[in-house]
């Protein structure tokens, strides 16, 4: 009672502080919202020399519609202007016209009122000095004049703009420094000397940003901040965004591979909305936990981030934060690297209203052939005449009759030409003030297997509001909705290889007997959802095309993020930031099976249920505050910049499901599950939080040598015992560039020198792991008495002194940019090392239990990148740029489990019962994880290695290794490693790798006049798959089940030269070299061709761009793989990588499509 | 400069203030409850007691029934292409039915630790935590008994783990553990309730905690430990039972598995049983595979009526010429007939006195699913309840323990259980002993154009029924078999053989006829006299026998003969007890024929010392038969497979583990 009362009273104090921390979230996003965009900006083109004032009024009057409002006086006291500006918007030409004017601006609701101002007047300097009249010259590496440029002496308010010949005129004195500038070009800054004065001439080359991006670019997003790509001290990889979005898919998680170096994505199959991708940073970074890194989009940081609630084209930037001075920032989550996305903002100008939208086409990469009617039944005669006879010749026909007669291509039913459609509209706009953009997109595509597909419906809002000089604030909202439904041709029922979908597609047998019948009809066959010549109570084969189709499965996922900041600049130097989140996910899978389904069918006599069908929900919601303050400060030709900052974050998740079974009227599908009895009913709710306070600062030493020290400490409630992890970082750079020393040639533009080391954190186990559960659920229960089972209480056990996992990693890297910039090298070396891993470690079971988690383990990840990004050729009709990138990563576990000096893994849930047992994967210390593991096959056995008995028997030789009792000529034949003459368990060695020993990409542009073309590579190379399906379709001797068209080549006496093994010659159990085929790839996968059309034909239509492109993803793919596609790793887990079993195929698609801005 | 360091110190004073309130990293479970705070009433001790038992459903559910060559040489993996695994005794330590029974058991284990720590924080009747003190004693005794069995030493562990990191434990030798076991079973039975007072045999009674110290005992007195001393103790546990005078065997055998078929408690002979239940259709996995592993084979789709079987387990021939043609166990122990796939599903009788060959194609017959009152009887589970200790166990082990007591000739009362066990297998519990004993084939017949139904009736009795199997190549009887022998039978009841003559009835023109030694065909349709058909060529004269009856061969002849086993001495005989020797030989058959198939079998082989040779004996036995590969196990079988090999599981996770030899 004490106790209760206890709970009660310190409920709602408990309650109350959380409540104020979510309510502070609340108030600061709904704040931010009611901010609303007023104006829109005008824009202005406007060029000539020594325009008088008034003549500059009335263009500005026309051009805009504004009024202006001035005094006749002020006309006298205005010097005539020479300037260019092209599109440039109101404020920034009012600016630039005035700022060494004696005359103030201000604007209006739609009037500019000008007014002479006394004290701007006297700043103007008297001639102290003499001034002289210089001509500028600006030019771009080429020797090509830029007009538009814009000349600014600093400290003076002083600025010119380049004319059509690229001159601009300043009076200047020796000693001003100027700042050149012009889009796309880095900025040169030029202290004037005598010489100059003298010459009266000055003459300044721009060159090009990196590959000619825009300067916005050179700025790369890091964790809380943003920083100029040249002050970097860590590893940050950055996407070309461009390229990117280029590719006819629903997320980036699906292009993202071979763009940056260091990050690796991968795929378990091609199946919209099921493909199960991985992304890893700098290779494998645990065991068995999730290794995916960190997201933080738009400053909002979650772990389990779904890629696919973004639309690729709202996408501006994405960074890549690969060693520990980038990410340490994040500390606690940041160990498996930091993946950095900002979304599209609005930008001052004119409304933008572009539409982008395509169609296309999707088809499978690849069949593979199955025999023909002919084989196939000669194969059911080799496999058991009297059956054979009976189903297929019934002394009516011959097995040559089969020649004739064109079988069933269940492929060509169940595969079909998909297709795609996608369309993005978005409008983006702003003044100086209030910046927004509102964007939407849809994607819906019918996927190359009947039945099988995914919707993508998304929707997203940003505003940016600058209050006044001290605040800024915004809001950025997004939702998506994506659909995928059909069903998943891997799913499996344990232990039945038959259950799966490819099984029936590849296996179903082509032909009956009945084809021979003048009146048949195709139909009569292709409509049973059963074929009655399977008796094996263990084939669960069924028709795949009407199993298929009677599918119901639709898995909906549901996503809202809202991100809110408020900026307050307290000081010149000191600027205050707090921002809010939420992210809500909901996840739905609603399941039914009707009579068509093998689940579902009356006729399946495993089936208990009925019709039936379940539901399930997944709900998470997390919500965050971050508090950051910077101080940046300008120390002469130095900068230090501080950071801290405090950030409070709760994740919730909840989760319910119900089964019901014997719905009697299945026609309602699953909306009438309530009419059904209900089977199970499933509900969790758990929650973890985190509280973090970190400082990071940076000291820029002339830009020379650059210094970043990073310190955070993380509380997270998944630790009990040991909640505060402390994880610090330091980083050094060194543009050697910069120094005096360096020898100045053309060709070396920048070179610096990275070294980073640092500690990062990992808290990726269950909320309450630490906790011992007890858990009472109806699914274990036992009945005394025969009467209704009552749960039990399983107890399960949990380790209150968890801790962070650990990872220390060391980074150097070399950054060069030679021959004008058209040259980019990055090179890193990194060592990766985690320690005190967390590990669904396995207990001895004498404890009762299975496994715990526990900090035991280490692992060591080393790898080399390399990104080279060159601009090949560049003039003006012609540019041809290239970005190439290679990483290679060596993974090693250096530690397991206490006594444990190798994890064995078999493949779950258990693909087919005969391999139940079978090991395939050991992770071994001084190996990296997921090995293959098997017998190496030695070709068949031949008739020279059997005695033959005097009835006609084969007798093996005694001195030849043998497989069981039963082996023949034509059989697999193993090594027999040991020489015991029997190969067995001990004979099993690593053949194979799981994880690939390089990985990249290669991109490259090319525009010529209106036309660009965008061809991008991607490879992986080194690991091998393990290509189950060949078990099945390869000689397995199952009852009427049709083989692989290779199969047609097996081993007979005739054909001794055939590896391929007899039918039933492959024993049960032995994974084998065979079936293990060399992974590697060089995928062809995305080309984008696009032409835009002239500015001319495109003024007509009103719009401000139209161009027409033709895209194709995964157009070719090289490989040496046995299977359809060598991404592919169905029951995938760290430990059981490159498994291919009846996996949905990838495909090919090409869309058609227009882009328009108005 | 210093305005910014105050201003920034303010706000992160502020900021400070606000987040670092320490409750915020302080969670709570919401779905689930923790160890800590459970155990603290009563009906929380009974649902971790259910926990203990859980693990009972799990071991025995599937794996147990037939997979694991509990068995031994009874019966054999059905499964032709099966080269490696349990089934035919290639086994490898990751071997998951092995890992997985270890891991059962060390579970129940571990839950019956943490309930026997927490018992006492319940708020309850001190009679009723005392049941539940005993049985969860009783269970975990249980457990290492299973353990001790089946891998000799083995970590002696009584306290629930309280740490993921102190987990390395070292093998206690078997002799203590069997200690520990004696222990806790003997302070278990001054605890439990006694069987008179159960209303089920899924909780444990007194008198299943005495059947189970009498087995323990034995083993204990068996190999490898031969702690001979503990004969008398096993006499005196059994004894206990016997004398209690609540128990008795069930008159009829079948029934009694008739009865865990059907979720009918008989305590009287069924003492304890692991409880299953549903048919795994719902949501509560409490069914189990009893008679789906272990039946007679099943896949078509009349779930309704006969019950999907895999017919995973083969009987040995051996088995089947061990019992008594007229003991009648024979027929429900094992499944004489084989059904197809269909629907309706054709029944085929196996031979009534069949050759090796025909006999090695019998599968386990025990745990019918045809009698199974729950539909639809699907592959999903099923809730047969399997059983673990029976009275007539008892009966043979205080035999077993009485004569070893002596090592003399037996004592009246161990000769008296063992012709209890015999009596009731021979029906001489029953009423209406006489029954028919066999058919004798007075002419085979001839030209049959398919094979006739047999008819048995009259004799005073009911339930004889036969079936010819298949004709020869001319049409006569080639082999038929009586399928029941019926009761209640005072004389040799009539006959019939497909359709007999009767007079005024209706035939059809094409029917086929018999009367007396001849077959006819009838000619034209029409009605029957009083005067049958004698005729032995032609067509009889329609004027006399109403149509024409056309005569096709000689008629099928049977005639039965009938037993009464009131008359039957079914004893031991004279010889069988007059030795110590002998009587343990009785003693041994005898535990071959009344508990096969009950997962006891290797046990007892095993303390016999009689495990490696009967395997071995079993390959050689069926060496000339086709389906020789039933003999896969034992020729795979070595001294070494008399234990089980420690898991890979727990030898690679704890350091002080070692091996059993030869794996």
């Amino acid at each position: 009672m004490q106790k209760m009362l206890q709970k009660a009273l310190a409920f709602p104090t408990h309650v109350l502080k959380r409540s104020i921390i979510k309510l502070y979230t609340l108030v600061l996003l709904f704040a931010i919202t009611q901010v609303n965009a007023n104006t829109i900006a005008q824009e202005i083109t406007l060029e000539g020399n020594n325009i008088p004032l008034e003549q500059l009024i009335q263009a500005i009057k026309k051009q805009t519609g504004f009024g202006v409002v001035y005094s006749k006086e002020l006309l006298q006291k205005a010097k005539p202007l020479s300037f260019s500006a092209h599109n440039m918007r109101l404020p920034d030409f009012l600016h630039l016209i005035f700022r060494d004017q004696p005359i103030k601006y201000k604007i209006e609701e739609k009037n500019i009122f000008l007014s002479y101002d006394q004290s701007l007047a006297r700043q103007i300097p008297a001639n102290i000095q003499p001034l002289t009249k210089v001509r500028i010259t600006v030019t771009d590496s080429s020797g090509k004049a830029l007009p538009g440029a814009t000349v600014v002496v600093q400290g003076k308010k002083l600025s010119a703009a380049a004319d059509n010949s690229g001159h601009a005129y300043l009076e200047l004195n020796a000693g001003d420094v100027i700042n050149i500038s012009y889009v796309g070009h880095q900025t040169v800054t030029i202290k004037i000397t005598s010489q100059h004065i003298t010459n009266q001439e000055l003459k300044v080359t721009l060159r090009l940003n990196l590959n000619g991006r825009s300067a916005m670019e050179d700025i790369v997003v890091i964790g809380y901040g943003s920083i100029q790509k040249r002050d970097l001290t860590g590893s940050v990889g950055q996407v070309n965004t461009d390229d990117l979005e280029k590719a006819p898919v629903y997320t980036i998680e699906q292009s993202l591979a071979g763009r940056v170096a260091g990050l690796n994505v991968s795929s378990n199959q091609g199946q919209p909305g099921e493909e199960g991708t991985h992304v890893t940073v700098r290779g494998l970074g645990s065991i068995t936990q999730d290794a995916s890194p960190l997201y933080v989009v738009d400053g909002f940081a979650t772990e389990n981030f779904d890629l696919a609630s973004l639309n690729p084209e709202d996408i501006e930037s994405i960074n890549v934060l690969k060693d520990a001075s980038a990410t340490a920032i994040y500390g606690a989550r940041g160990a498996n690297g930091v993946i950095v996305i900002e979304t599209k903002k609005g930008k001052p100008g004119k409304a933008v209203l572009t539409y982008s939208g395509s169609l296309g086409f999707q088809s499978v990469t690849k069949k593979i052939d199955v025999m023909d009617p002919y084989e196939f039944v000669k194969l059911e005669f080799e496999r058991d005449p009297n059956v054979a006879e009976q189903i297929y010749t019934r002394g009516e026909y011959t097995l040559e009759d089969y020649k004739n007669v064109n079988g069933i291509s269940w492929q060509d039913q169940f595969f079909r030409t998909g297709k795609t459609n996608i369309h993005n509209l978005s409008l983006r706009g702003g003044n100086s003030q209030t910046r927004y953009s509102v964007s939407g997109s849809m994607y819906n595509t019918d996927a190359i297997v009947v039945n099988t597909g995914l919707k993508k419906q998304q929707g997203r809002v940003s505003i940016d509001h600058t209050v006044n000089s001290k605040i800024t604030t915004g809001v950025y909202v997004d939702y998506s909705h994506i659909r995928s439904y059909g069903q998943i041709t891997a799913k499996i029922d344990d232990g039945y290889a038959s259950s799966a979908l490819m099984y029936s597609v590849w296996g179903y047998r082509p032909v009956t007997i009945d084809f021979f019948r003048d009146e048949f009809n195709q139909n009569e066959f292709t409509d049973e959802i059963f074929d009655d010549a399977i008796t094996s109570t263990t084939d669960y084969r069924i028709n795949p095309v009407q199993s298929a189709k009677n599918t119901y499965r639709n898995r909906d996922i549901n996503i809202l993020r809202s991100n809110a900041y408020l900026t307050y600049k307290l000081t010149k130097d000191l600027t205050f930031k707090a921002t809010g989140s939420i992210y809500q996910s909901t996840r739905q899978l609603g399941q039914f099976y009707n009579s068509g389904t093998r689940e579902g069918s009356p006729q399946n006599t495993r089936n208990t249920y009925g019709q039936w069908g379940s539901m399930n929900f997944d709900k998470s919601y997390t919500w965050s505050n971050e508090n950051t303050l910077t101080y940046n400060k300008k120390l002469g030709k130095s900068k230090l910049t501080l950071m801290g900052g405090i950030t409070l974050q709760q994740a919730n998740t909840e989760g319910n499901s119900y089964t019901a079974i014997k719905v009697p009227n299945e026609s309602l599908g699953i909306s009438a599950l309530g009419s059904g009895t209900p089977l199970t009913v499933n509900s969790s709710a758990s929650y973890n939080t985190l509280n973090s306070y970190f400082v990071r600062g940076d000291f820029n030493f002339q830009s020379r040598y650059l210094l970043t020290a990073t310190f955070r400490a993380d509380g997270s409630s998944k630790f009990p015992q040991n909640k505060w992890g402390y994880f610090p970082s330091g980083a050094f750079a060194w543009r050697m560039s910069e120094e005096n020393f360096f020898p100045k040639t053309y060709v070396i533009d920048d070179a610096k020198l990275r070294i980073s080391y640092g500690v990062t954190g990992n808290n990726r186990i269950g909320d309450f792991a630490a906790l011992s559960p007890l858990s009472i659920d109806n699914s274990t229960s036992y009945s005394f008495g025969n009467e209704t089972p009552n749960p039990v209480a399983v107890p399960g056990i949990g380790n209150p002194g968890l801790r962070w996992e650990t990872t220390a990693q060391l980074d150097i890297g070399y950054d060069l940019s030679l021959f004008n910039r058209r040259l980019n090298i990055v090179l890193d070396y990194y060592q990766r090392k985690t320690t005190d891993l967390l590990l669904r470690a396995n207990m001895p079971p004498t404890t009762g239990y299975a496994s715990a988690y526990k900090n035991v383990g280490s692992l060591r990840n080393e790898g080399f990148e390399f990104t080279l990004s060159t601009t090949n050729v560049s003039n003006k009709n012609f540019k041809w740029t290239s970005d190439f990138n290679i990483s290679f990563n060596k993974n090693t576990v250096l530690e397991l489990a206490d006594g444990e000096d190798k994890l064995l893994n078999r493949i779950l849930p258990r693909w087919q019962s005969g391999y139940a047992e079978a090991i395939l994967y050991g992770t071994t210390i001084g190996q990296s994880i997921g090995n293959f593991v098997g017998y190496i096959f030695e070709g068949l056995y031949q008739l020279e290695d059997f005695d033959k008995t005097p009835s006609g028997g084969y007798v093996l030789k005694k001195d030849r290794p043998t497989v069981g009792t039963n082996v023949k000529p034509g059989y697999a034949k193993y090594r027999d490693l040991n020489n015991d003459g029997v190969i067995d368990g001990a004979d099993q060695t690593v053949i194979g790798r799981g994880l690939p020993i390089h990985t990249g990409g290669f991109s490259n542009n090319f525009t010529y006049k209106n036309f660009s073309l965008n061809l991008f590579f991607q490879w992986s190379y080194g690991n091998q798959i393990y290509n189950a399906n060949q078990l099945i379709f390869q000689g397995s001797s199952y009852s009427g089940l049709n083989q692989w068209a290779s199969f047609a080549n097996r081993w007979t006496p005739d054909n001794t030269g055939s590896n391929i093994p007899v039918m039933g010659g492959v024993p049960q159990g032995y994974y084998s070299t065979r079936e293990l085929s060399d992974g590697s790839y060089l995928r062809f996968k995305t080309v984008s061709l696009a032409y835009t059309l002239p500015k001319a034909t495109v003024r007509k239509t009103g719009f401000s761009s139209i161009s027409l492109m033709a895209t194709a993803q995964n157009l070719f793919t090289i490989t040496n793989y046995s299977g359809i596609d060598p991404e592919v790793s169905t029951y995938h887990s760290n430990l059981t990588p490159g498994f291919d079993y009846s996996a949905y195929p990838t495909s090919r698609t090409i869309v058609f499509g227009i882009k328009a801005s108005l | 400069m210093n305005k910014n360091i105050y201003t920034a110190i303010t706000f992160l004073i502020l900021l400070v203030s606000i987040s670092s309130c320490k409750k915020f990293l302080t969670t709570t479970p919401k779905d689930s409850i923790t160890t800590e705070n459970y155990y603290e009433t009563e009906a929380q001790l009974n649902t971790a007691l259910a926990g203990v038992y859980q693990e009972l459903k799990n071991m025995y559910a599937g794996n147990f029934q037939g997979l694991m060559g509990l068995d031994a040489d009874q019966g054999f993996y059905n499964r032709s292409t099966q080269l490696t695994g349990m089934g035919v005794n290639i086994v490898v330590t990751t071997e998951p039915k092995i890992s997985g029974t270890w891991g059962f058991l060390y579970g129940g284990i571990e839950r019956a630790n943490l309930l026997l720590e927490n018992i006492h924080k319940a708020d309850m009747d001190e009679q009723a935590r005392a049941v539940i003190r005993g049985e969860a004693l009783f269970l975990r005794a249980f457990y290492y008994y299973m353990l001790v069995t089946h891998w000799h030493d083995v970590p002696l562990i009584l306290e629930s783990t309280k740490s993921v990191t102190d987990v390395h434990k070292p093998r206690t030798p078997a002799a203590q553990v069997y200690d520990q076991i004696i222990r806790d079973m003997e302070e278990a039975e001054t605890l439990v309730r006694p069987a008179s007072e159960m209303t089920n045999a899924g909780r444990v009674n007194k008198s299943a905690v005495r059947g189970m110290l009498a087995r323990v005992c034995l083993q204990m007195a068996g190999a490898p430990l031969h702690d001979e001393s503990k004969y008398e103790k096993a006499k005196f546990w059994a004894e206990k039972v016997i004398d209690d005078g609540f128990h008795s065997l069930n008159p009829d055998y079948k029934q009694v598995f008739i009865n865990l078929i059907q979720d009918k408690y008989d305590l009287r002979e069924s003492i304890w049983e692991v409880e299953f239940y549903g048919n795994g259709d719902d949501g509560y996995r409490a069914s189990g595979y009893v008679g789906i592993y272990n039946g007679i084979s099943y896949s078509g789709s009349n779930t309704e009526k006969w019950g999907y079987s895999y017919g995973y387990v083969a009987v040995n021939p051996l088995l089947f010429y061990a019992y008594d043609r007229r003991d009648q166990r024979r027929d429900w122990t094992i499944g004489r007939y084989t059904l197809s796939n269909a629907y309706d599903p054709v029944i085929t009788y196996h031979p009534e006195y069949p050759n090796k060959q025909e006999a090695s194609s019998h599968t386990v017959g025990k745990f019918r699913r045809e009698y199974e009152i729950s539909t639809p009887k699907t592959a999903g589970g099923n809730g047969t309840n399997f059983p673990l200790l029976r009275y007539s166990d008892v009966l043979l082990m205080f035999a077993e323990a009485d004569v070893n007591v002596s090592k003399g000739a037996p004592s009246q009362k161990a000769i008296d259980a063992v012709n209890t066990v015999r009596r009731r297998a021979f029906g001489k519990m029953l009423p209406g002993k006489e029954l028919v004993d066999s058919l004798t084939l007075v002419d085979a017949g001839d030209n049959y154009p398919s094979i006739p139904a047999i008819t048995i009736s009259g004799g005073g009795g009911t339930g004889a029924k036969a079936v010819i199997r298949s004709l020869t190549t001319t049409g006569g009887v080639a082999s038929m078999v009586l399928t029941d022998k019926g009761s209640g039978y005072t004389s040799a009841p009539t006959v019939e053989v497909g359709n007999v003559w009767k007079p005024l009835t209706t035939y059809q023109a094409g029917d086929v006829v018999s009367y007396g030694p001849n077959l006819y065909d009838v000619v034209s349709t029409g009605t029957s006299t009083t005067t049958p058909p004698e005729n032995t060529s032609a067509i009889s004269d329609p004027a006399e026998t109403g149509i024409g009856f056309k005569y096709r061969s000689k008629a099928i002849q049977l005639e039965a003969v009938i037993t009464d086993l009131n008359n039957l001495d079914v004893d031991a005989t004279s010889e069988q007890v007059a030795s110590y020797e002998n009587f343990m030989k009785l003693i041994k058959e005898e535990r071959f024929r009344e508990l096969a198939f009950e997962a006891l079998h290797k046990k007892d082989l095993v303390r016999w010392g009689e495990y490696v040779a009967a395997m071995k004996y079993s390959t050689e036995y069926l060496q000339d038969i086709s389906r020789r590969w039933l003999g896969r196990a034992g020729e795979n079988t070595s001294a070494r497979d008399v234990l089980w090999p420690i898991p890979a599981s727990e030898l690679t996770t704890n350091n002080l583990m070692t091996q059993n030899p030869g794996w």
